[in-house]
C-alpha cells in the first residue's frame, strides 16, 4: 500500500444517467479542493458508484440509481436491435511517482425492448430484468466474455502506459487502494452519520490503514502452529494434548473432526439475508458473536414493539407511545453508562488502592532516597561522570596529579589509582539509581497532590457510579410506570403488546447473562488450557522422541511473545496517537469548544467523549458534532499513519447550517492540507448564502464554497441537463467570482 | 533497562493459594471479576502491609505463576518500597530476589484474609462497597 494517492481524473462513457463521454480533470494535490455540484438526483451518488463499479465492481448506493439502467439509456435506445452496448468507467490514479489507468468496460448486447402495461392499457412501462447483477432492459445480455477490467501502469520516465506482469488487476487494485478501506475514502452521508455506531469502523480505520492488522494476522497464524502437535505416542502427554484440544474446540464451537459445530437452536428472528446460519453456534465465541448481535435485533424489536404501541388506535395509548419510546432509549443509554462506570470504578480501586495502601513505605522510602541525594551518595551516575572527568583532565581537584604513568603495562601513579579505586566501589551502588526515577514517579503520581490523587483515583469514579446508577434505576422504574399505566389502558391488544414487549426484555437479559456465562467458561478454559501447556512443556522436555517438538514449539511461543508485545506496544501508540490529534482537530471546528473534555479510544476500540463533569457525550451530540467528530478521526489516521488517499466527500453538510458549516469551512483546509478532497454537494450546500446565517449575525454570510475559498483554491464541476434525464458534468465558477 | 530489571524474577503466588486467586478473576461476584492474577497479588501484598498482618511464611510451591514480564515500572517500584519500609534498608533493591520474595511473604498473608472476607460478604452488599470499606478501615487502622 503506497502513501500517497490521487485520483487524476475521471471517465464515464454511458454510466448510468451520464451520456456519451463525461470527464472530469481533477488538479494536483496541493491546487485546493474540487466540489462537484449537483441537484438532488442528478448523479452524485451514481459518481460514487461509477468510482466503486471501476474499482471494485461494487455499487453501494444503488438503491438510489431511481430507474437508470447500468448503461444510458438514451444510448441504449440510439441502437439497433442486436447491437453490443459499450459502457466504461475509466480512473486515473497517481500513486507517489507511478500513473495508473483503472477501466472497467461493459460489453451488452442489445435485444428488442418488452415493455408493461401500467393501469390502462394506454400506459405502458419498459420492462427491467436483473442480468448476471446489473439492471438493464429487459432482452438485453452482458456479454462477459468481451467484458473487461484492466490496469495499465505508467513510471516515472515513461511515455505511455503498459500492462503491469506483476499480479492480475483486482491483486494490484487491493494493493492500491484496498476495498476494505473503500468506505474511508468515499464518504458517504450515511457512512458519517452512522460512524460511532458499534467499534468496526475505528478498529477498521487504526487497524487497515496503520497495516497493524498484518501483524495481528501473523499472530494468528503463529497460533495455528502452536496448536499443531502431533500425537506422541506417549499416553500422559497425548491426554494433555486431547485436554487441550478440546477447549481449543469448545472455543472456537468445532466437533471432534474439527468441523463447525452447530446447535439445534434457531437464532433469533433468522434473516437469510444477513445471517450465515439457521442455528446458533454450539458453543464458544462464535456463539457469543452470534447472541451479541441477536441481542441488537432483540433491542430493535423491543423498540418497534414500543412503537406499535400508538398504531393500535387508543388514544391513551398513542399518548403513551412517545413517552416509551423515549424512556426506554434512556433506560438503554443510562444501562449502558452505568456498566461502563462500574468497570471504570473498579479498574482505579485496583489501580491505586494498593499506592493508598503503601503510602507510609512509599514515604520511608522517599525520606532514605532525599537523605542519600542530599549527602550527594546519589545518583551514582553522576559522581561516575566525575571521577572518569578527574581522570580525563589528569588533575584532582586539590591539584593531585593524576595523569597515567604506566610502567610494565602497570599503572604506577598511586593518586590515580586511588581514585580509579573509589570510582570502582561506587560501583556497587549502582543499582540504587532507579530509586531516584521511582521518588519522582511517586511524587508526581501521588506525593505532589495527595488530595487530587484520592479525589480522581476514589472519589471521582465513585460519585460517577452512583449517579449512574441512579439514572438508570430512575429511567427502569419510568419504564415500570408506563408500562402499567399501557397495560390499564385495558386493551386486549395493548396488553399482548406489553406481554410481548416483556417477553423480549426478559430474552435480552437472559441472553446476556448466557454471554457472560460462556466468557466465564472461556476464561476458566484458558486457564486449564495454560497448566495443561505447561505440563505437557514439561513432560515433552524430559522425553527424548518429542525433545524437537517441544523445542519448535518453544520457539513459536517465543516469536508469539515478540509479535504480540510488538502489536499491542504499536497499537497502543498509534491509539494514542489518533485520539489526540482527533481531539486537537476536532475542538478546532466547535463552537462551544470549552464543554469538551476528553476523547478516549479505548483498547478494544470503543470510543468515549466526556464533558467537564466527565459524563458521556457521544449519544448526545448533534448531527453536525457527530460528522465533525468522524471528519477529525479519519482526518487524524489520515496524519498519524501518512497514508495519504483521496477523500470524497458525499451531501458533507446535508445536516449542518449556521456557525458549525462556518467553523467548518475555517478548520477543513487546515487539517486537510495538501489533500485531495472532492465534495459531492448540492447548490443549496455549497452555492447558497442563506445557510450560513449564524444567531448573533456576526459572522459573514457567505456561501460555503466561497467561505472555503477565503484559504484555499477551489474548482468546481456543475452536473448538468437532467431536465433531459442525461447528465453531463461541466467546468463552472460560481457567481461571487463574477468581480474577482 | 538495568540489569537488574532484566532479572526482576517472575513471582510465585503459591499452590496453596491458587484456588482463591482464580476464583477472583473470574467470579461475577468479585471485585477482581475479569481482572487478573498480577493485580490481586499486589493488592493482597499491599493491604497485608496496611493491615500490619504478620507474615506466616513464603507461599508454598515452586511454580512462578507470575511472569515478571507482566511487572510495569510502577509496579515494581510498589514493590521495592514494601522491601525497603520492611528490611529498613534501601540497599535490598540492588536484589531483586530478596524483593519478590518478601511481597511474595506478604501477599501471602494478604489473600489468606481477603479471600474468605470476600467470599463471605452477603449478597445484598454491592461489590464496589467492598473498597470503601477496606479503605476506611485501612484509615482507621492507622490513626
Amino acid at each position: 500500500m503506497s502513501s500517497k494517492i490521487k485520483i487524476s481524473s475521471i471517465r464515464l462513457e454511458n454510466y448510468r444517467q451520464y451520456y456519451d463521454i463525461q470527464t472530469i480533470e481533477f488538479p494536483d494535490r496541493d491546487d485546493g479542493f474540487v466540489a462537484i455540484i449537483g441537484e438532488n438526483g442528478g448523479g452524485k451518488s451514481n459518481l460514487l458508484n461509477a468510482i466503486n463499479w471501476c474499482f471494485y465492481k461494487k455499487e453501494p448506493h444503488k438503491n438510489k440509481n431511481q430507474g437508470y439502467a447500468i448503461i444510458n439509456n438514451k444510448y441504449l435506445d440510439s441502437l439497433k436491435n442486436g447491437s453490443i452496448a459499450n459502457m466504461s468507467v475509466q480512473i486515473d490514479l497517481q500513486n507517489g511517482d507511478d500513473q495508473y489507468r483503472i477501466s472497467r468496460v461493459l460489453k451488452v448486447i442489445k435485444n428488442e425492448y418488452e415493455y408493461e402495461n401500467i393501469g390502462s392499457s394506454s400506459n405502458s412501462k419498459l420492462k427491467m430484468t436483473d442480468a448476471q447483477g446489473y439492471d438493464l432492459p429487459w432482452g438485453c445480455e452482458v456479454i462477459d466474455s468481451k467484458s473487461t477490467f484492466e490496469i495499465l501502469k505508467r513510471e516515472k520516465k515513461q511515455q505511455s502506459f503498459h500492462p503491469d506482469p506483476r499480479a492480475s488487476p483486482d491483486v494490484i487494485m487491493n494493493e492500491i487502494l484496498p476495498q476494505s478501506l473503500s468506505s474511508y475514502f468515499i464518504l458517504d452521508g450515511e457512512f458519517l452519520e452512522k460512524f460511532w455506531e458499534g467499534i468496526q469502523k475505528v478498529e477498521l480505520g487504526v487497524e487497515r490503514i496503520s497495516q497493524l492488522h498484518l501483524l495481528n494476522t501473523t499472530i494468528g497464524h503463529l497460533g495455528q502452529l502452536q496448536k499443531g502437535i502431533p500425537k506422541i505416542g506417549k499416553q500422559d502427554i497425548d491426554k494433555l494434548t486431547q485436554l487441550i484440544s478440546i477447549n481449543e474446540h469448545f472455543e472456537d464451537s468445532l466437533d471432534e473432526n474439527a468441523n463447525e459445530n452447530f446447535s439445534k437452536r434457531p437464532r433469533f428472528d433468522y434473516d437469510p439475508q444477513v445471517d450465515p446460519y439457521e442455528f446458533y453456534h454450539a458453543t464458544g465465541k462464535p456463539l457469543i458473536q452470534e447472541l451479541e448481535l441477536d441481542m441488537k435485533k432483540m433491542y430493535e424489536k423491543s423498540q418497534k414493539i414500543a412503537e406499535q404501541f400508538g398504531s393500535s388506535g387508543i388514544q391513551a395509548a398513542k399518548l403513551l407511545q412517545n413517552e416509551f419510546k423515549e424512556e426506554e432509549i434512556r433506560y438503554r443509554e443510562s444501562s449502558s453508562a452505568e456498566k461502563e462506570a462500574e468497570k471504570q470504578y473498579f479498574s482505579s480501586y485496583i489501580d491505586n488502592l494498593p499506592l493508598f495502601l503503601l503510602k507510609p513505605a512509599i514515604e520511608y522510602s522517599i525520606k532514605i532516597v532525599d537523605d542519600l541525594r542530599a549527602k550527594g551518595y546519589l545518583p551514582y551516575e553522576a559522581k561516575k561522570i566525575f571521577t572518569n572527568d578527574l581522570l580525563d583532565l589528569g588533575k584532582c581537584i586539590c591539584q593531585n596529579d593524576l595523569q597515567s604513568n604506566i610502567v610494565g603495562g602497570q599503572e604506577t601513579n598511586s593518586a590515580r589509582l586511588a581514585v580509579i579505586k573509589v570510582r570502582d566501589s561506587m560501583a556497587l551502588d549502582q543499582g540504587l539509581d532507579g530509586s531516584v526515577k521511582m521518588k519522582y514517579h511517586f511524587e508526581e503520581k501521588m506525593l505532589g497532590d495527595f488530595e487530587k490523587f484520592t479525589t480522581n483515583c476514589f472519589d471521582n469514579p465513585r460519585r460517577v457510579l452512583y449517579e449512574a446508577r441512579n439514572k438508570s434505576l430512575k429511567h427502569n422504574k419510568k419504564l415500570k410506570e408506563i408500562k402499567t399505566k399501557l397495560e390499564n389502558v385495558g386493551s386486549a391488544d395493548i396488553a399482548k403488546l406489553v406481554e410481548e414487549h416483556t417477553y423480549i426484555i426478559d430474552l435480552i437479559k437472559e441472553t446476556q447473562k448466557e454471554i457472560d456465562d460462556i466468557t466465564h467458561k472461556l476464561k476458566q478454559n484458558e486457564i486449564k488450557s495454560k497448566e495443561y501447556k505447561n505440563e505437557r512443556k514439561n513432560l515433552m522436555n524430559k522425553d527424548n522422541k518429542s525433545k524437537k517438538i517441544a523445542f519448535q514449539q518453544n520457539i513459536w511461543e517465543r516469536i508469539t511473545e515478540i509479535f504480540e508485545k510488538t502489536y499491542s506496544e504499536l497499537k497502543e501508540e498509534i491509539r494514542k496517537q489518533v485520539q489526540s490529534k482527533t481531539m486537537e482537530i476536532f475542538l478546532k471546528t466547535m463552537y462551544k469548544k470549552d464543554q469538551f473534555k476528553d476523547f478516549i479510544i479505548k483498547s478494544d476500540y470503543s470510543v468515549e467523549l466526556f464533558d467537564n463533569e466527565n459524563k458521556s457525550m457521544l449519544g448526545s451530540l448533534s448531527a453536525g458534532e457527530s460528522l465533525f467528530l468522524a471528519l477529525s478521526f479519519i482526518s487524524a489516521i489520515r496524519d498519524v499513519t501518512g497514508y495519504k488517499f483521496p477523500l470524497i466527500i458525499d451531501t458533507p453538510l446535508g445536516r449542518v447550517s449556521g456557525q458549525p458549516r462556518y467553523l467548518l469551512s475555517q478548520a477543513l483546509p487546515d487539517y486537510l492540507p495538501n489533500e485531495q478532497v472532492i465534495f459531492l454537494a448540492t447548490d443549496t450546500e455549497f452555492l447558497d448564502p442563506n445557510r450560513n446565517i449564524h444567531e448573533n449575525g456576526k459572522l459573514p454570510e457567505k456561501p460555503f464554497g466561497e467561505l472555503l475559498e477565503g484559504s484555499i483554491k477551489m474548482q468546481y464541476y456543475l452536473i448538468s441537463g437532467m431536465q433531459d434525464k442525461i447528465a453531463k458534468i461541466l467546468p463552472y465558477n460560481p457567481r461571487w467570482r463574477k468581480n474577482k | 533497562m538495568s540489569e537488574e530489571e532484566i532479572r526482576f524474577p517472575d513471582l510465585n503466588y503459591g499452590e496453596n493459594n491458587k484456588k482463591q486467586y482464580e476464583d477472583l478473576i473470574i467470579s461475577e461476584w468479585s471485585p477482581f471479576f475479569n481482572h487478573t492474577i498480577w493485580e490481586v497479588f499486589i493488592f493482597c501484598m499491599s493491604y497485608a502491609f496496611a493491615k500490619k498482618l504478620s507474615l506466616t511464611g513464603s507461599p508454598t510451591g515452586t511454580t512462578k505463576g507470575i511472569n515478571a514480564k507482566v511487572l510495569s515500572q510502577p509496579t515494581r517500584y510498589l514493590m521495592r518500597t514494601l522491601a525497603i519500609q520492611h528490611y529498613q534498608d534501601i540497599k535490598v533493591i540492588k536484589d531483586s530476589t530478596k524483593v519478590a520474595k518478601i511481597c511474595e511473604q506478604y501477599a501471602n498473608a494478604g489473600i489468606q484474609e481477603l479471600y474468605p472476607r470476600l467470599l463471605n460478604k452477603p449478597s445484598e452488599v454491592p461489590p464496589e462497597q467492598f473498597f470503601i470499606d477496606l479503605q476506611k478501615e485501612i484509615i482507621e487502622h492507622n490513626i
